[in-house]
């Protein structure tokens, strides 16, 4: 299976080697995203997420177009799944069946499960890869220092603290760099008027 | 206050590492000055969506880590369990002619290559819906020994392998009868070196066989799916009864 096509095919005709290959191929995608940091998973907790989306895969096939797709679809249901089961957990914790509002769940957990999560549930596989791809640019556009910045305060959700150490500059520099790197950010995401108007409605 | 200054409050606050009189100040400076409020909103929802985003957009391009080597079967049995599940709903909800399509096409979404054979096993399956389901069970550590290689138990619709955690929760399994809707149960038994198969015959009657367990990893694999084929043809073969 040389192109992508070729590998969407024979997953469709159910080649056994093919649908190894996607497992294998889609497994740190999945893993990636279950471990979403407002789902805040443990990664045991990650990978049994991740397996129970891969074994839904099977189903989803024939209904993509594009293998790139399919990893959209995969990666979208993941992160979904791990806020789930976050929820789930917490509200296991707090003692049965009770249903739990987000502000109790985030004034329970702090910072390590961020409700608005919930708010870009219904973001679409094509929204995702839009998306992706204009925070990759935006993110080509600002300086070093500045997207390592971005990465720990939001991917990593590094304290202040820590990033000024890190990276030997003041905790007020720190809030600067932040802010001017996701103001250029912001400016890239403008430019598609119609992707920033769906986040828009997915955010309170 | 400098931009600048007002630029790291706005970053603070929404980090949530403001104190309380940085955020007094933050919300003061807001109620007198409109531009900053709007100012602060708009980055607020610029981090919320890169908050939520970027990390989905790092998942999109990740090479790491790999599906480790225990979970394989785990992910072979939850494979499994969507097969059984779809097929248990398709039996309340799909009439027959349907039922048979709803079928032909999962098979044929998933066996591809196998459609012929799969096809066999429809009619097979439609005829005994009691008895088609084949348990694979192996203890935790049989799948990792060895060169680090995973042990691959072989992946179709209605087998599901059984990856157990606790010895004495394999034992108890093995010692179980068979359930009504089972066809067969199949275990690796490393202290006599064997391959053991509990299986259901066409005319109900319980077997027990047993062979001996082939030398390396690849051969283990296709020795345990040829057994799972006759067992799918209702054929069970062996090299070695006992």
């Amino acid at each position: 299976m040389d192109t992508d096509q070729e590998l969407l095919e024979a997953l469709r005709r159910g080649q056994e080697a093919a649908w190894k290959e996607i497992f294998h191929r889609l497994y740190p995608c999945v893993f990636t995203a279950a471990r979403h940091p407002s789902a805040a998973l443990t990664p045991s907790e990650a990978e049994d997420v991740a397996i129970e989306i891969l074994a839904q895969l099977t189903g989803k096939v024939l209904q993509v177009r594009k293998l790139e797709e399919l990893k959209a679809l995969a990666v979208t249901m993941a992160a979904r799944r791990a806020v789930s089961v976050q929820r789930k957990k917490y509200a296991e914790k707090r003692g049965g069946n009770q249903t739990i509002s987000l502000d109790q769940l985030q004034e329970e957990c702090g910072d390590h499960f961020a409700p608005f999560a919930l708010q870009m549930e219904s973001l679409s596989p094509a929204d995702l890869t839009e998306l992706s791809q204009l925070l990759e640019e935006a993110l080509a556009g600002v300086d070093d220092l500045t997207r390592e910045l971005i990465h720990d305060y939001l991917l990593h959700g590094m304290p202040y603290k820590e990033m000024a150490d890190k990276h030997r500059i003041s905790i007020s520099a720190v809030g600067v760099a932040l802010y001017r790197g996701l103001k250029k950010i912001q400016a890239q995401l403008l430019k598609s008027p119609r992707l920033l108007k769906e986040l828009r409605m997915f955010l309170r | 206050m400098e931009d600048q200054d007002f630029q790291s409050l706005v970053m603070k606050v929404l980090a949530r590492e403001a104190t309380p009189s940085e955020t007094d100040l933050l919300e003061s400076l807001m109620a007198k000055d409109k531009a900053r409020e709007m100012e602060f909103h708009s980055m607020k929802q610029t981090v919320e969506i890169f908050r939520e985003g970027l990390p989905l957009a790092q998942a999109l391009k990740a090479g790491e880590p790999e599906l480790p080597a225990y979970r394989w079967n785990e992910l072979q049995a939850a494979v499994g369990r969507e097969f059984g599940e779809k097929e248990q709903r398709a039996v309340i909800q799909q009439s027959t002619w349907s039922l048979w399509y709803e079928r032909f096409s999962f098979k044929a979404a998933f066996a591809g290559a196998l459609a012929m054979a799969a096809i066999v096993v429809s009619v097979m399956v439609f005829s005994f819906p009691q008895a088609r389901e084949i348990e694979i069970g192996m203890y935790k550590d049989f799948a990792t020994r060895g060169s680090g290689d995973s042990f691959v138990a072989p992946v179709l619709p209605d087998v599901t392998t059984v990856v157990f955690q606790k010895e004495e929760d394999f034992e108890k399994w093995k010692k179980e009868s068979l359930p009504q809707n089972q066809k067969a149960r199949i275990w690796i038994d490393e202290e006599t070196g064997s391959i053991r198969l509990l299986w259901r015959d066409t005319h109900g009657n319980i077997q027990e066989i047993s062979e001996a367990l082939a030398g390396d990893l690849k051969q283990r694999e296709k020795q345990l799916e040829r057994m799972v084929r006759s067992l799918l043809n209702d054929q069970p073969r062996t090299n070695r009864t006992r």
